[in-house]
């Protein structure tokens, strides 16, 4: 039989360690990997850089706004109709926060 | 594919290297030019979320998006899911893009686990509670508080909208 992964969130996220590249799924309000993401944010991780792929929204918004966040690497990270990633946008202007542009 | 970089055509002379200082360009070894060489995305952990997967990591993910990309370009993935399903029911009943479970490092039942945003025909995106969170981004220091509320009730799936 296959190896069995079926486990907790805590079980898995032990896989993300500090300063580590993490790479977010979905598009900008699609898909994204909010449950993990919010699990994650709880166990205060520090200096993650961060890639959406291409295109993120609200978990890397979550990211960057819990501050576990050094560097995000995006086509494009918004929110759709209701406007920019407010805390992309902050930490950005700040510049707390190091941006790879890929546009 | 596995590569550590890609050329790339149209970027030298821009203000594109000015943004991002990172990329090189090298000498075309196969002409007399140069071109610029951007580095290759492999995160060392990507976090996804799937409609449905089985128990040993193979799932389908949205074909809408670059996510079966990112599960292969990563070293390890975690893999979320609306249901857990046995592996003859995901491969017959496939919408979406399959990933193998040769990608996959581990998968979590979370059912409701990408509320507040969509998820293919399972659930829209929740307007009221992106309103809620754009509302509370405003003010920093209530967002702290905000945030660790959201991530308390998050953690295990939002309400499908």
């Amino acid at each position: 039989m296959p190896t069995e992964k079926l486990m907790s969130p805590s079980e898995a996220l032990s896989l993300v360690t500090d300063n580590i590249t993490l790479g977010l799924g979905g598009g900008p309000l699609a898909m994204n990997p909010v449950a993990l993401v919010a699990a994650l944010i709880l166990q205060k991780k520090e200096g993650l850089r961060l890639v959406v792929a291409p295109i993120g929204g609200f978990a890397a918004d979550l990211l960057i706004g819990a501050d576990v966040v050094d560097s995000v690497e995006f086509a494009q990270l918004g929110f759709e109709e209701f406007g920019m990633a407010p805390s992309f946008r902050r930490r950005s202007q700040d510049g707390s926060l190091r941006t790879l542009d890929h546009t | 594919m596995g590569v550590p970089f890609m050329p790339v055509r149209g970027v030298i002379g821009s203000d594109y290297t000015k943004v991002r200082p990172d990329f090189r360009t090298v000498k075309n070894p196969y002409g007399h030019d140069d071109i610029l060489v951007v580095p290759a995305v492999s995160p060392d952990v990507a976090l996804i979320h799937a409609f449905r997967a089985d128990r040993y990591g193979n799932c389908v993910v949205s074909s809408a998006l670059d996510d079966a990309l990112l599960a292969r370009a990563s070293d390890k993935v975690i893999v979320s899911a609306e249901e857990i399903v046995s592996t003859s029911e995901l491969t017959s009943s496939q919408r979406g893009n399959f990933v193998s479970r040769v990608h996959v490092s581990a998968v979590v039942h979370l059912p409701g686990g990408a509320a507040p945003t969509s998820c293919g025909t399972y659930y829209r995106e929740n307007e009221e509670a992106l309103q809620r969170y754009l509302a509370a981004a405003k003010d920093s220091v209530l967002f702290s508080a905000y945030l660790l509320e959201f991530c308390l009730r998050y953690q295990h799936g939002g309400d499908p909208s």
